[in-house]
């Protein structure tokens, strides 16, 4: 069973990602309005298909953020080396789909704004967020034996400070997120399509995350096995 | 009340100790000081649209810049000769500790701000002493923020071999609310015409900031922090 | 693409070529959804209602000049609304290129992840399996 699970985790999010592509570029309308007899001026025609992508991604950068502060919690907690992989692979991941986010909203921005990048606020907060993450796996890195520890502790801290970032940052260009957002207001042929690939983006972060625990798995197993190796004076 | 006490005693052990060598006082300011030199060869004294915009981030820069290195140091002093385990050891809770050490650090981090303040005032001519009491509040936030997330990164770092590369990239990221609110509180007090306003709002937002990390880091210091 | 242009073309025109038909509908009299006059106002020319009732009645009597009527304007909508959708389908040509980006982007990104992992996971079996092996021929020797 644990072996099959992430063919089967890959097989399911390639095929709901097929499925959303198939809703993204071929049932749901090419977006924009005319109003007045004109164009109206926040149409964003062909660009609109990438915020499918860029949100949902940007939904799982925040639960793989989430995911690591919690299971960190609980490593440090119960002191359990297990919470302490599955955090270490979410941050993993966080950081891939951090550079996701950053690099289709960039692109996105150049479409829209026809710039890369202007330290809108909300492009601000997800390079914060995304520097803090890739600060948790340089320490993870260089930190040593303690490296789990320190580690634990800046995700907490980093999973803490996220609303103080969204706060910090305001609002701005950046079409609303929220309650009253973008995502809520969207017409009934556009959610289905956004729906579909937030379930893809789920499944294909549940499958990433898990790849990458079994990674983490086989990467503690050789230091204890290295470490075991050195006391019996086997290895140098 | 027994473990404000013994905080405080944690805490006036460390400033005595800083008192007698004077090392990391004399060091940061004079660190300090420097990074003011500098600025003004940057920034000219007699462009003071120029300065006005750029005086906050030369204050919070130099106590962040300040402020790892007296951590660094703070901490080092304990690993030294091993007290950091003595300390521990200790009858006192472990809390207590962490305590006295953050306020020592509080101390520290504003004794710097009493000197920078004054000479960016004074070499650059910045508008600083507009707002005294808001500035003092904003500063002393801050300097609490650094002082307590600092501390419980520099003790779980204490055994780290790599600990002074790594305190920045774990510390600048994690503080860079902080570092924002800081600015822009102080950019609304030295603008023209000042924005008191806005600056109670980014003082409220550090305020916020201090209690919420302050109750994080008295909840984990203790389980990061084995020894 | 193009079929989707062409589709939102008809849906827009229909519409288009709908509204004058219902504005020429004379409203019911006494409907809910016609505010009374208020009280003190002189009540209103009783003209507008007649007025266009007596124009489409005359534009009906003659079947060939209400058709060219709704001919010419069904034209020019129709000009006005196809310049839009070209102007329209003008910039989805262009910024199809960025949603390129962005997608090549994502999956390279994406691909480059899983290719590392894949990578660092061989590594390590090749690694924990030697490991074993050193360690059961240390266990063997010492037996």
């Amino acid at each position: 069973m644990k072996r099959l699970a992430v063919p089967i985790l890959a097989a399911l999010s390639a095929i709901t990602l097929a499925v959303s592509i198939h809703y993204i570029f071929v049932k749901a309308p090419i977006q924009y309005t005319i109003m007045d007899g004109r164009l109206f001026q926040s149409s964003l025609f062909f660009n609109q298909k990438i915020f499918y992508f860029h949100v949902a991604q940007a939904f799982m950068l925040f639960a793989a953020v989430g995911l690591a502060g919690i299971t960190s919690a609980i490593f440090l907690k119960t002191r359990n080396p297990k919470w302490d992989d599955i955090a270490a692979a979410a941050v993993d991941v966080a950081v891939l789909f951090g550079a996701v986010v950053l690099a289709t909203g960039s692109i996105w921005a150049k479409a829209a704004w026809d710039v890369w990048w202007n330290w809108e606020p909300r492009l601000t907060m997800s390079l914060l967020l995304w520097l803090i993450l890739v600060g948790y796996a340089l320490v993870r890195k260089f930190a040593g034996p303690s490296a789990d520890r320190v580690a634990a502790g800046m995700a907490i801290f980093g999973m803490v400070g996220v609303p103080f970032i969204y706060k910090m940052v305001g609002e701005d260009s950046h079409p609303p997120s929220g309650a009253d957002g973008v995502v809520m207001n969207l017409g009934a042929e556009y959610k289905i399509a956004f729906l579909m690939s937030v379930i893809a983006f789920l499944l294909w972060f549940v499958t990433l995350t898990i790849m990458r625990v079994q990674t983490t798995r086989a990467e503690r197993e050789a230091r204890e096995l290295r470490e075991r190796g050195l006391d019996l004076g086997v290895l140098q | 009340m027994a473990l404000l006490r013994q905080a405080g005693r944690v805490a006036w052990k460390d400033l005595r100790v800083e008192l007698r060598s004077k090392e990391i006082v004399m060091t940061m300011v004079f660190f300090a000081t420097l990074l003011v030199v500098i600025y003004s060869f940057a920034f000219p004294a007699s462009d003071i649209e120029l300065v006005r915009g750029a005086v906050p981030g030369m204050l919070w820069v130099a106590l962040a810049f300040t402020g790892t290195i007296a951590l660094g140091r703070a901490f080092d002093r304990e690993r030294e000769n091993d007290t950091m385990r003595a300390l521990l050891l200790s009858p006192v809770p472990r809390l207590a500790v962490f305590l006295g050490k953050a306020i020592a650090m509080t101390a520290l981090i504003l004794a710097v701000a009493v000197v920078c303040v004054p000479l960016l005032a004074l070499w650059l001519n910045a508008p600083l002493f507009a707002h005294p009491g808001e500035l003092a509040l904003a500063v002393v936030l801050g300097a609490i923020g650094i002082a307590f997330i600092g501390s419980v990164f520099a003790a779980t770092l204490l055994k780290v071999r790599s600990r002074d590369v790594l305190l920045p990239v774990i510390l600048y990221p994690l503080l860079v609310p902080l570092f924002v609110a800081g600015t822009k509180a102080t950019a609304a007090l030295v603008a023209e015409p000042s924005n008191v306003e806005l600056a109670w709002f980014w003082i409220r937002f550090l305020g916020i900031y201090d209690a919420v990390f302050l109750v994080l880091s008295l909840w984990t210091f203790e389980s990061l922090v084995i020894e | 693409m193009n079929k989707l242009i062409v589709i939102l073309i008809l849906g827009l025109s229909a519409v288009a070529a709908a509204q004058p038909g219902s504005a020429a509908q004379p409203p019911q009299p006494g409907s809910a959804a016609q505010p009374a006059p208020p009280a003190d106002q002189p009540p209103p020319p009783p003209a507008p209602n007649d007025a266009r009732a007596a124009c489409s009645a005359a534009m009906n009597a003659d079947p060939a000049f209400a058709k060219s009527i709704i001919a010419t304007v069904d034209a020019k909508s129709d000009a006005k609304i196809l310049e839009m959708h070209q102007q329209a389908a003008g910039q989805v040509a262009e910024n199809q290129r960025h949603v390129i980006y962005a997608y090549a982007a994502m999956w390279i990104l994406a691909a480059g992840f899983v290719a590392f992992m894949w990578w660092r996971q061989q590594a390590l079996k090749a690694e924990l399996a030697q490991l074993r092996r050193d360690l059961d021929a240390a266990a063997k020797d010492s037996k």
